[in-house]
């Protein structure tokens, strides 16, 4: 995209003929030219789900919050290194997964474990407090979400709960296309057996 | 769509197949029971997950003036630096003004040498001195200009073209006045201290496209 049309996009062309994805190219491009209210919107649009993803994955809230911030500090450093084209939800993700696995690493080290290979051991149980906030289906998704390993996890979240296709899903994970595709399929036949009633036992 | 395509179906319960193509896996999907059963999981298994999301309001707003602090800050920060290496020359400038009106009073008044600030005797070569400080605003004013050309060189690639455009216009004038000024000013300090104003535009000109926008806090 152009950046001088970039820059002034969504200030002359009328709102709906600008797409959801121009818009926020023209964004971009202005955050990474130091336009600190677009990098607001950007964070507006976007840190409700790199949150969620960093929840799910790290199991805390108060991690989440911290990774969050993380995520988009980083993101701010190399909004330049964007290339045209690619899609901003994707790569926020990459950064967040990154984050979450420093965030792993630095508790296990903390625990004195990490001698362990433990990143496929199912995540501990969310705590009372965070199940009283949730309804009985979520509980029941997040009990079973919280079964899976780590990394399967990550991938069935990115494709289910935030949309991501299984290119964008394969470069976040830094995995092969028939890698992506297997644990997704490993995952989500773990998840209707423990789901079936939710899922109206059509698995 | 007439054989079974999984990922089709995946695509349809996640609502990214366009209209046209949405219709013909549906239409299977109708007609093919395992197809039809597996839909209903897909579906099943969307509604949850977006039930979960809707659920929640993930609590991102305290989360901002955090991260604006860390990378919004740093921009206003090198704002202040650029406002603090202005004012530098802004107080030599004034220095050599000050100094040349004194001297100037000092030289005209026939008790000059007897006023009391000049109780440690007067200079002896004042208009050597004013010469001085005139040298050392230019240089001032020369270097702070160098930096804030640089930023400008590596800011321009942002810009849009007909700001960069009119940036570009301005400078270009004020780039003439200044090397006429210099070219025309000799030995004369009247003259010189012109000089140190076009510098001066110039140096205000270079920021002002430096700056284009406002940092927002």
């Amino acid at each position: 995209l152009d950046v001088a049309a970039a820059m002034t996009m969504d200030m002359q062309a009328p709102r709906q003929e600008v797409s959801a994805i121009d818009l926020e190219r023209a964004l971009v491009a202005r955050a990474a030219a130091g336009d600190g209210a677009a990098f607001r919107r950007l964070f507006d649009r976007h840190a409700p789900g790199v949150w969620r993803f960093l929840r799910d994955l790290l199991r805390d809230t108060a991690a989440a919050d911290e990774g969050t911030q993380e995520t988009f500090v980083r993101a701010h450093a190399r909004l330049d290194t964007l290339r045209t084209g690619d899609k901003l939800a994707p790569w926020l993700f990459g950064i967040a997964r990154n984050v979450s696995w420093e965030q792993l690493r630095a508790r296990k080290r903390y625990v004195g474990v990490d001698d362990e290979r433990d990143e496929d051991r199912p995540s501990p149980e969310p705590t009372p407090e965070t199940l009283l906030l949730m309804r009985e289906a979520d509980q029941q998704l997040g009990a079973a979400l919280a079964s899976l390993g780590e990394e399967r996890r990550a991938a069935l979240l990115l494709r289910l709960d935030h949309g991501l296709g299984y290119e964008e899903i394969a470069g976040v994970m830094g995995w092969t296309l028939p890698k992506v595709k297997n644990e997704i399929h490993r995952a989500r036949l773990a998840l209707r057996s423990q789901l079936g009633e939710y899922l109206g036992d059509a698995a | 769509m007439t054989t079974c395509d999984w990922e089709a179906l995946e695509a349809l319960a996640l609502g990214e197949l366009d209209p046209e193509r949405a219709h013909e896996v549906q239409a299977h999907a109708a007609s093919c029971a395992s197809c039809g059963k597996e839909l209903a999981a897909l579906a099943a298994e969307r509604a949850l997950f977006a039930g979960r999301a809707a659920a929640e309001s993930p609590p991102v707003a305290a989360l901002w003036p955090a991260v604006a602090a860390r990378v919004v800050a740093p921009l206003t920060l090198v704002r202040r630096r650029r406002g603090a290496l202005a004012a530098a020359v802004a107080v030599a400038a004034a220095t050599v003004l000050f100094m040349w009106r004194t001297t100037t009073i000092t030289s005209r008044t026939p008790t000059a040498t007897s006023a009391p600030t000049t109780a440690t005797a007067a200079p002896k070569e004042p208009v050597r001195e004013v010469e001085q400080a005139l040298d050392k605003a230019e240089l001032s004013y020369r270097q702070a200009i160098a930096a804030l050309e640089k930023e400008y060189a590596s800011e321009r690639s942002h810009a849009d073209a007909a700001t960069t455009r009119r940036h570009e216009a301005r400078l270009r004038g004020l780039r003439r006045m200044l090397d006429e000024a210099r070219a025309a000013a000799g030995d004369d300090v009247e003259a010189r201290l012109q000089v140190l104003d076009a510098y001066s535009a110039y140096m205000r000109s270079v920021q002002t496209a430096v700056f284009k926008e406002e940092v927002p806090r």
